[in-house]
């Protein structure tokens, strides 16, 4: 945790300091009589300097949990190895998910992409590491097939006629 | 006595009214089917569920949704029992000792002693939020700028402090990136457009419930990929019914565990998870049967359930009053409020003292019909744990996406919680929680515009903002808290709070 915590702190602080430049160079509209303090950049200012300055702390714990000097509370779990195939698991299910409502939903029916989104995740996540059911992989074809069919005409039929929601 | 005359004629409504009967059941039963799936939480439960109640009178909405989030907060028992998966992370407490319990052939009892729990629980927030409500709606009324910001700021301390495992560093960037998350689009004062660059999309701001929808629904849907799979539901071969006697014996833990959850609850952004683990810690404190918690204890199963859902009235009490959110579900049942016209805040005694007192009807009803479902529905809901997460898991992201479409029929409101999903998967990989983040979406436009307006009535003079009590007694508070976070000043106290606590919890 103490490398990744180094990582982000590093991102946040260079957000804080982002967000800090950008608030800064907002109107502070002093110019037509309005108070500094009301400047539409005061608050997210002072919060991505909090935001940097929180990431500074952070950065000097991690740093010094790397040293070994003192590893911070709730650190404890990280000696854990990660779960086999878990990262594995959600490379698949982001890549899935972002074709489908990236880059599916919106470029053709919402029923068909809902039904070939739910087929295709049924069936890699089913039939991936598992020997037993790649043998039997028709059975899980045709359960997978119907639950994709019955998911994508339903909730298109349900969100389009009963709760009379525009699909994308 | 008002108050009570609103309540009676509220109950009466209901059950005199066959559609907000069948209202009451779906919904409390949907919620209790989402709360046990693990992966489905109450937050996306609910935000789901607003999606689809825009067509219905406010009354009716609003009705759905308290069953949905009482029914949840409940159903999180099941799977923790049989599956020791809390369905929601409020039931994280309830595992410890009710998968014990179950494994040793007792799920039955456990089941029961878990309903009893969330019932009584649940009947003592309504009593808190039926009394407390108005006094706080009445000294809401007091409230200045000054004070919002405070309360603003205390909530996202107090909420970054709670929901972490003993870092609060980490809970409080949350906090400070929700903030900031509420800081894109126009602001209240000169309407300038902040950090839109000219993006239409984003000059009104990132609505919440897509972004909840993301946290709360993509986020769990890819950590419930990522772990081992789950095994299949047990079996509850004895009786359900709980002893009255077994419960009796336990009055003072059921008692204190209503108190302390409804406390948890009424904390901003703190809400049924803490409600849960600070209950079984003070239970297992005061307990001479210490050494039996964690091993099938009936005390801490009790403690943790009666916990959680105390914390759910308990949680709508600032929504009502305040319009600040006690926990991360009570955050979307506050945005559903505003959807369906209903304006919550310190006016609400004023303008319609009956809507209160309506709600706590509503609790009413919803812990009824859990109590009812909780006891007879033990084996449908059995089979709904035996679904595969395979099957389950692309079926809920469908209904992310088309739910989070659904909210204003745009696309962007789409990549806005694909979004939400990936960075919330991050942080909480990283153990940030999602509460204080929530909770400062929702608090970014208070804490904005109350800081800009008294610093301009004050003329740039800061202790205009400590010299009324209240705001005096909240800025020392958050002192306070900050300054329990400096290494040397916090180390006894931790040591102290360890010793009260036991452990920490996560975000609902």
């Amino acid at each position: 945790m103490a490398r990744a915590d180094l990582i982000t702190s590093i991102v946040f602080m260079i957000l804080g300091l982002a967000i800090a430049e950008e608030s800064w160079r907002m109107p502070t509209y002093t110019d037509v009589g309005s108070s500094i303090w009301a400047a539409p950049g005061m608050v997210p200012g002072l919060l991505g300097l909090a935001l940097t300055f929180m990431a500074a702390i952070l950065l000097f714990r991690s740093i010094k949990a790397r040293r070994g000097e003192g590893v911070p509370e709730g650190d404890a779990d990280d000696v854990l190895p990660p779960e086999p195939g878990s990262r594995g698991r959600v490379a698949l299910t982001l890549v899935l998910c972002l074709t489908y409502a990236g880059v599916l939903v919106g470029n053709m029916p919402f029923a068909l992409a809902t039904g070939l989104f739910t087929f295709v995740f049924i069936m890699i996540f089913e039939l991936w590491g598992h020997p037993e059911a790649q043998r039997n992989w028709l059975r899980h074809a045709v359960v997978a097939l119907i639950i994709a069919v019955i998911a994508g005409w339903l909730i298109a039929y349900v969100f389009s006629n009963i709760f009379f929601v525009r699909l994308p | 006595m008002q108050g009570l005359e609103y309540f009676l004629t509220a109950i009466v409504s209901f059950v005199t009214d066959p559609m907000a009967l069948f209202n009451v059941a779906w919904a409390t039963l949907l919620g209790i089917t989402v709360g046990a799936l693990p992966g489905l939480t109450a937050t996306l439960g609910i935000a789901l569920l607003t999606t689809l109640t825009f067509h219905m009178p406010a009354e009716s909405a609003i009705l759905v949704l308290v069953c949905m989030y009482v029914g949840a907060i409940y159903g999180g028992s099941r799977s923790a029992i049989l599956l020791n998966i809390p369905g929601t992370p409020a039931s994280a407490a309830t595992s410890l000792d009710g998968f014990p319990l179950a494994r040793s052939g007792q799920a039955g009892r456990a089941m029961g002693i878990a309903t009893s729990g969330s019932f009584i629980g649940g009947m003592i927030g309504m009593l808190a939020l039926a009394l407390i409500a108005p006094v706080l709606g009445e000294i809401a009324l007091s409230f200045k700028s000054p004070e919002f910001f405070w309360l603003a700021l205390f909530g996202i301390l107090i909420s970054g402090q709670l929901t972490t495992t003993g870092d609060s560093l980490k809970g409080w960037i949350a906090g400070v990136l929700g903030l900031l998350v509420a800081m894109i689009g126009q602001e209240g004062i000169h309407a300038y457009q902040r950090f839109s660059y000219g993006w239409t999309d984003l000059s009104g701001g990132l609505a919440l419930l897509p972004a909840l929808v993301g946290a709360f629904g993509f986020a769990e849907i890819i950590g419930v990929m990522k772990a081992r799979n789950y095994e299949t539901a047990g079996r509850a071969k004895d009786r359900i019914i709980p002893r009255p006697k077994e419960i009796w014996r336990y009055k003072r833990t059921i008692a204190r565990s209503g108190l302390i959850g409804t406390l948890m609850g009424l904390l901003p952004g703190v809400g049924e998870d803490m409600g849960a683990w600070m209950s079984y810690a003070a239970a297992k404190r005061a307990s001479p049967e210490k050494d039996q918690f964690g091993k099938g204890a009936p005390e801490g199963l009790l403690a943790s359930e009666t916990g959680n859902n105390a914390a759910v009235p308990g949680a709508i009490i600032p929504i009502l009053t305040l319009a600040v959110p006690g926990s991360a579900p009570a955050a979307v049942l506050l945005a559903a409020m505003f959807i369906h016209g209903i304006r919550p805040g310190p006016m609400i005694m004023i303008e319609s003292p009956a809507f209160v007192f309506q709600v706590v009807a509503m609790v009413f009803m919803a812990t009824i019909a859990m109590l009812v479902f909780g006891l007879l529905l033990t084996k449908p809901l059995l089979r709904v744990l035996s679904v595969p997460r395979e099957k389950l898991m692309p079926l809920i992201f469908t209904l992310c996406t088309i739910g989070s479409f659904a909210i204003a029929g745009r696309e962007f409101d789409i990549y806005v919680m694909l979004f939400f999903g990936v960075t919330g998967f991050i942080l909480r990989e990283m153990d940030y929680p999602m509460a204080p983040l929530v909770l400062g979406i929702v608090l970014g436009p208070l804490l904005d515009s109350s800081f800009r307006r008294g610093m301009v009535l004050f003329d740039g003079d800061f202790t205009g903002f400590l010299i009324q009590p209240i705001s005096a007694i909240l800025a020392a508070a958050c002192v306070i808290m900050v300054l329990a976070s400096v290494p040397f000043i916090r180390r006894p106290v931790v040591a102290g709070l360890r010793r009260l606590t036991g452990r920490g919890g996560a975000d609902s």
